[in-house]
């Protein structure tokens, strides 16, 4: 796997942004992470602009995980924005959320997510889940990414 | 008056009635004798030729005084008389014998004596006329005044229209809501009295009356003397009547009531209105509750991730470096993370349950029982022994719900059963007048009796400590089958195990 390429994290909550890092390790990524405390953030560094217009320190992302319940700009208001910009809406898009409701995965797929994956209690079981989800998105053909939005 | 006039009249007839025979045969006798006697006294200045001439005023006499048979008896006294009696001296030398009778006498005897029947005939009849005639006359009048006085006395006002709209009649009553004497009103026009009567309902409904021949009947309101009357008029001939029944009191009653339920039904209204404010701002409390405990429930276990997550990193980091104690400890707060994120999680399914929108559809119990059993490995046959008996048909319910419910029911009794017993489970379902019941069977520990009636309440452990658990799954089952329009239940001895059930409408 290309380990050049950064994985995206909106996660507003620096425990569970650790923990996931960890496990992403665990699953096998050695790519750079980069983490947003918001949508807006995440936004900023997909389009390249200000500190993040330097590609060549900061490179297109591979795959984005968010959570939903953030400030500002939440994982779904990034997630529209990820499906109205036609070549961002081609990165595989995790949602990573604590949240059961109906409502909100049924909202999280419209949007373009791909997976959706609840935050477990247990480490080891967020490990089993991200490797389940990685593995097969490893197998599934998947398109080309230029770096533009 | 006229009854009184009527009176001798009355009397007289009766009186005749109640003459004895025996008072008009003498009356009769003495009447023939008289009239012999004046034949007697006069024959010198009539002669032989004045034979009838007083025995007719006598016939005429006994049978108007004494009835049909008085004047035959005169009649035939009469002919006898006639003919046996004395005349006066002087005429004694011709009449004193005897004479043969002749042709000519036998003719006046028969002629007589065929007038004196007429006579008494005629006389009864017209007698009897007379007194048919009297008796009609005085029932007539004692018609005329019992309806008279019926119609005064009544409570009814009574007034009768002639076609020019003159009043012919206005009994005491009428007069009385008039105002005016009864004489001041008789033979006026009804406008003349009562000038706002006319263009109003009651010409209208006076007027259908008389046009269509129909009696009618109006509730009418008569602003001059301030009055509400029900007004029944019907047509008479060339006459039209109409009765007048002061109803201004239930009128009165009638609005007040009408008023009543007119306050009632604006208290109603209002009382429905608060009902439904009440309601609808109980749901919204609920509602807001429902979303508070959601998301409380929610925002726990991210601090409990980084408990549970981060004492596992320190144990795997730093593990070599803690002694014994010090990893039991970490282990410790590691399953007390563990157990309150079990809690957290069952209570947000409850509460999912208690509010998640439902959709019924058909459901196949074999296909979802047996999904259950393969996808959960403590079901497993290795496991546990987990016998069902197919066919267990099919239910209208809600997917997510009855998984839930089965779920829940099968790994309780798995979960319940002795240390190192292998759990035994049946699964089977019976038709109930077009419910399905299916039943649960374990041969567990059973649930201890004074634990019984509280197993379905939330956070209720029937075996505290021993077994892990909340005490969630049951509340979550009872509320889940509640939800899908179910029945529930269960059957068990302590130490021999457990039979639950779930009823739900049959597809």
């Amino acid at each position: 796997m290309n380990t050049e390429f950064p994985i995206l994290i909106a996660e507003d909550n620096e425990n569970d942004a650790m923990i996931l890092q960890r496990a992403l390790r665990m699953v096998g990524f050695n790519n750079p992470f980069h983490i947003s405390k918001n949508g807006a953030d995440t936004i900023k560094y997909l389009q390249g602009e200000g500190e993040y217009s330097d590609r060549e320190k900061h490179k297109f992302p591979r795959i984005v995980i968010t959570d939903l319940k953030m400030p500002e700009i939440d994982g779904f208001e990034l997630l529209q924005w990820l499906q109205k910009h036609s070549e961002c809406g081609l990165i595989p898009r995790l949602v990573l959320s604590a949240s059961q409701q109906e409502s909100d995965v049924r909202r999280a797929y419209q949007l373009g997510a791909h997976s959706y994956v609840l935050k477990p209690a247990q480490f080891d079981e967020l490990v089993a889940n991200l490797r389940l989800v990685f593995d097969y998105w490893k197998m599934c053909r998947k398109p080309t990414l230029t770096a533009k939005c | 008056m006229p009854l009184n006039l009527l009176k001798p009249l009355d009397t007289l007839t009766s009186q005749v009635h109640e003459r004895s025979q025996v008072h008009r045969v003498a009356v009769t006798l003495s009447i023939v004798a008289i009239a012999a006697a004046a034949r007697y006294a006069l024959t010198p200045f009539f002669g032989d030729r004045s034979l009838w001439i007083f025995f007719y005023p006598a016939v005429l006499l006994a049978a108007w005084y004494g009835r049909l048979n008085c004047g035959l008896l005169a009649t035939a006294l009469s002919v006898i008389t006639a003919y046996t009696l004395w005349v006066q001296p002087g005429f004694r030398g011709e009449m004193a014998q005897p004479r043969p009778i002749e042709l000519s006498i036998w003719i006046s005897i028969f002629s007589f004596a065929t007038m004196g029947i007429l006579i008494s005939v005629l006389t009864e009849t017209s007698h009897r006329a007379a007194r048919a005639e009297r008796r009609e006359r005085n029932e007539r009048e004692r018609e005329r005044r019992f309806f008279e006085s019926a119609l005064a006395s009544s409570t009814d006002a009574l007034v009768v229209l002639d076609y020019q709209w003159r009043i012919v009649y206005v009994n005491a009553v009428a007069a009385k809501i008039a105002r005016k004497p009864r004489d001041q009103i008789l033979g006026k026009v009804i406008w003349e009295c009562c000038p706002d009567l006319r263009n109003s309902e009651f010409y209208a409904q006076i007027a259908r009356c008389r046009e269509h021949n129909i009696p009618v009947q109006f509730d009418f309101f008569h602003a001059a003397f301030d009055l509400w009357t029900e007004v029944r008029a019907f047509p008479m001939g060339e006459f039209t009547a109409f009765y007048l029944l002061d109803i201004s009191a239930r009128k009165r009653i009638e609005n007040d009531l009408a008023e009543a339920q007119k306050k009632l039904s604006e208290h109603a209204a209002r009382l429905e209105r608060t009902v439904a404010e009440r309601t609808a701002a109980l749901q919204e409390t609920v509602a807001e509750l429902e979303r508070f405990s959601y998301t409380i429930s929610h925002d726990l276990r991210a601090p409990l991730r980084t408990l549970e997550s981060f004492s596992q990193f320190i144990m795997e980091d730093y593990g070599d470096k803690l002694d014994a104690h010090g990893q039991d400890l970490l282990q410790r707060i590691r399953d007390a993370a563990r157990r309150m994120d079990a809690l957290i999680n069952d209570v947000l399914l409850y509460s999912r349950t208690s509010r998640a929108e439902l959709q019924i559809e058909p459901l196949d119990l074999d296909h979802l029982t047996r999904s259950i059993v393969s996808q959960y490995s403590s079901l497993n046959f290795s496991a546990a022994n987990i016998e069902i008996k197919s066919p267990l048909g099919r239910v209208h319910a809600n997917e997510t719900m009855l998984t839930q419910t089965l779920s829940n029911l099968l790994h309780n009794a798995v979960k319940f059963v002795k240390p190192g017993q292998r759990p035994s489970v049946k699964v089977w379902s019976e038709p109930r007048d077009g419910h399905i019941r299916l039943f649960v069977q374990d041969e567990g520990i059973g649930i201890p009796a004074e634990n019984q009636n509280k197993i379905f309440d939330i956070f209720q452990r029937a075996h505290e400590g021993a077994y892990e658990g909340t005490g969630i799954g049951l509340a979550i089952v009872k509320r889940a089958v509640e939800r899908m329009n179910g029945t529930l239940g269960f059957v068990s001895k302590e130490g021999e195990g457990s039979t639950f059930w779930v009823e739900l409408a049959g597809a």
